[in-house]
């Protein structure tokens, strides 16, 4: 700390003596952190470790060695699951502090791990039958005990994509455009119809008070999933697109009141560029395919791009202001 | 020099320490609130969300803009009247830059970010488009930029890209020299990169400088690895067959044994300073570095299989993480294992559950439609619902 600053901050009376001699104090012995350096070493070792069996199986699969890696592979999940079994502390509905640093990513590896596992014994042994989707369902099963038993967003981040996966779509950032076929009926109903459950599950998480910091998890995954899974309808059934575009502006509407409600920004942008993308898509149907315009359409294009960009940052200001005075 | 207001940014400086101040309860909220009213700052500085939002729309407007001007004033023109709309447009673009922060105090705002980096793309295109510009034409022009925006704007990422144009410069120079200088590249290089990061070290710890601390920053970072790319063996042997024009790799490059060493031996120099001098931007880069010697021991032998190494390797981080954490539970050293109070508020963000979701997909989704339509499968929990 700036000992300088402080010393001309108490000669002009606005800082206490006290104050001043705690400063002194603090800046003697100011602690040198490896917190974030320790967890990411943390993070790659389990990384690493994880995709490493990961392979091994794959290229053992025929192998002579089968067994032992499957023993490998269960002694490594049944380990780290006993290591956080042992250290973790009462459970409870509220948040509750992970014992350490550590024992997280252990939970990692042990989630991690069992996703192989159960993977494993489908491949080889076909534990399930013809039943693949249990083979997935499992362990997501076990993903949501162990996020809410051990108290993890990140597993319960997890259990989330693995969820989604079960149902047959990729949510996580970088890959929910580019590995869904949003052309495809099917996904764009489960998109909707998972984006509701998972924003519904927010809701509850939080009225019933059940894990309620588990709630923006939820309801974040939900909303992406369930503005791009709209946006996705409306681009496919051309014919019923002013019906979609009410649906988004329905939801809009929705998380406009829950942006104002929670203070929170995040869903205020999150609404004013998807709805943005709606309306420019309506606007630009209007102009070449309703109105049929050619020049004359790109000019007003832009006029209209230009226009309602000035207008939403209006807007992003005003609410901007506004919530951060209520 | 800088375009914002000074005293502002001094203020904000100030209301920084007051915030440290006041999570480690050294001061009150009562005295940090009227310090902080003594402090004052006008800006306009909204959070990241709306300034996401500012800076996405602010492009959308340019490019628009842009488009619309085009359209009425160009009939069809060729490249070189369009490079021409561009560097005008770039012009107009950066008045309205200057005049939303004098008039207006955007600092941070997502608009004047907006404009700085149109103003950037407009007037490289531009150029580029009108006068066939050659490599190294280019980026002396994006030192020249990025120097003028590092000093106007104080813009954090022109403290990565004016040291990268510099350097390059050099290099590309170089090609044209005789070969005792491009032997010499590495070195030059390195004793360049070296300057840098003792220029920016320097700058850092004047009081006239304040403003600028986090391209400096930024800049004494890209110093250091480039001080590192400089000497370490597979740059060095890919560079060589640039500067020497060769086709194919040869068989070892002088100095070979040289640039092992470097490459082994910087980021632990790094690494055991960092740690001596408790400076995080050497230990941070010399850790970051650490990967880029696996990487290039991998490129060039195969220890053992892939898979096989980094099981091993991360075995080996899980229980050396382990090892210190049990090690500095109480603090040794002036070194701890715990978070300080002022990097929980990146706990807090929650980032890190993001970036396990997102590296640890888990499985691929099953895009086979047997698995929807039908709803039989995996009686147990699909009940024909997805």
């Amino acid at each position: 700390m700036d000992i300088t600053l402080f010393n001309k901050l108490h000669t002009k009376g606005v800082i206490s003596n006290a104050s001043l001699e705690k400063i002194k104090a603090a800046s003697g012995k100011q602690l040198f952190s490896l917190h974030w350096e320790l967890k990411t070493i943390l993070y790659l070792g389990v990384l690493l470790l994880s995709s490493g069996i990961g392979i091994l199986i794959y290229k053992n699969i025929d192998g002579i060695g089968h067994t032992a890696i499957l023993l490998f592979i269960g002694l490594i999940c049944a380990g780290s699951f006993y290591y956080c079994f042992k250290k973790k502390l009462p459970f409870s509905l509220q948040k509750t502090a992970s014992p350490n640093v550590f024992s997280d990513y252990i939970l990692l590896l042990a989630c991690l791990t069992f996703i192989s596992f159960t993977g494993y014994i489908q491949f080889q042994y076909h534990v399930f039958g013809n039943r693949y989707g249990l083979a997935i369902f499992i362990p997501v099963v076990v993903l949501f005990f162990s996020a809410y038993y051990f108290d993890n967003i990140a597993i319960l981040s997890l259990a989330i994509t693995n969820l989604a996966a079960w149902a047959g779509i990729a949510v996580t950032p970088a890959t929910i455009l580019k590995e869904n076929d949003f052309n495809s009926n099917t996904i764009i109903a489960t998109g909707l119809a998972l984006g509701i459950v998972l924003i519904a599950s927010g809701i509850i998480t939080k009225k019933r008070n059940l894990k309620a910091h588990f709630e923006f998890t939820y309801t974040n995954f939900g909303t992406h999933l369930l503005f791009i899974s709209c946006l996705a309808a409306m681009f496919n059934f051309e014919a019923w697109y002013l019906v979609w575009f009410l649906f988004l502006a329905a939801i809009c509407l929705f998380f406009y009141q829950k942006a104002v409600n929670e203070k929170s920004f995040y869903f205020l942008l999150l609404l004013s560029l998807y709805g943005y993308i709606g309306l420019s898509y309506v606007v630009i149907r209007l102009l070449f395919y309703t109105a049929r315009l050619d020049i004359g359409g790109v000019y007003l294009a832009c006029m209209y791009f230009i226009a309602s960009a000035i207008g939403l940052i209006f807007f992003l200001i005003k609410m901007n202001k506004k919530i951060k005075t209520l | 020099m800088i375009a914002y207001n000074n005293d502002w940014l001094n203020n904000l400086q100030v209301q920084q320490h007051l915030e440290a101040a006041a999570t480690t309860n050294c001061i009150s909220k009562e005295e940090k609130a009227a310090a902080i009213a003594e402090y004052s700052a006008g800006f306009y500085t909204p959070n990241i969300f709306i300034r996401t939002g500012l800076f996405i729309l602010t492009i959308v407007i340019a490019l628009f803009s842009m488009g619309l001007m085009a359209l009425v004033l160009l009939g069809g023109g060729g490249e070189k009247t369009f490079g021409g709309l561009l560097l005008f447009f770039g012009a107009v673009i950066y008045g309205t830059l200057e005049l939303m922060i004098r008039q207006k105090h955007h600092y941070k705002s997502g608009a004047d970010d907006a404009l700085l980096w149109t103003t950037g793309a407009c007037i490289a295109g531009g150029l580029n488009l009108i006068t066939g510009i050659s490599a190294t034409g280019n980026a002396v022009l994006l030192l020249v930029i990025g120097l003028y925006f590092f000093l106007r704007f104080a813009n954090a990422i022109m403290g990565i890209l004016a040291p990268i144009a510099f350097i390059s410069i050099v290099f590309l120079s170089i090609g044209n020299a005789g070969n005792f200088a491009k032997t010499a590249t590495p070195f030059i290089l390195m004793l360049l990169a070296a300057g840098i990061y003792f220029v920016s070290k320097y700058l850092l710890k004047q009081d006239t400088s304040n403003n600028y601390k986090s391209p400096l920053t930024l800049m004494k970072i890209t110093a250091l690895i480039m001080i590192y790319a400089a000497g370490n063996y597979f740059v060095v042997s890919k560079a060589s067959l640039q500067l020497f024009h060769q086709q194919s790799a040869p068989a070892a490059i002088p100095f070979g044994w040289l640039f092992w060493c470097l490459t082994f031996f910087i980021p632990i120099v790094y690494i055991f300073r960092g740690i001596q001098k408790k400076d995080v931007v050497l230990l941070r880069v010399g850790l970051l570095l650490v990967a880029a010697i696996v990487f290039t021991v991998r490129y060039y032998y195969a220890v053992a299989p892939f898979e096989i190494e980094i099981t091993i390797g991360g075995a080996i981080m899980i229980a050396g993480a382990y090892t210190l954490i049990q090690y500095l539970r109480q603090p040794k050293y002036g070194f701890a294992s715990a978070a300080v109070a002022d990097q929980q508020m990146a706990d807090k963000l929650n980032i890190e559950a993001f970036v396990i979701a997102e590296t640890f997909s888990g499985v691929q989704p099953d895009n086979s439609n047997t698995h929807f339509g039908s709803g039989d499968f995996g009686g147990g929990g699909a009940s024909g619902n997805f």
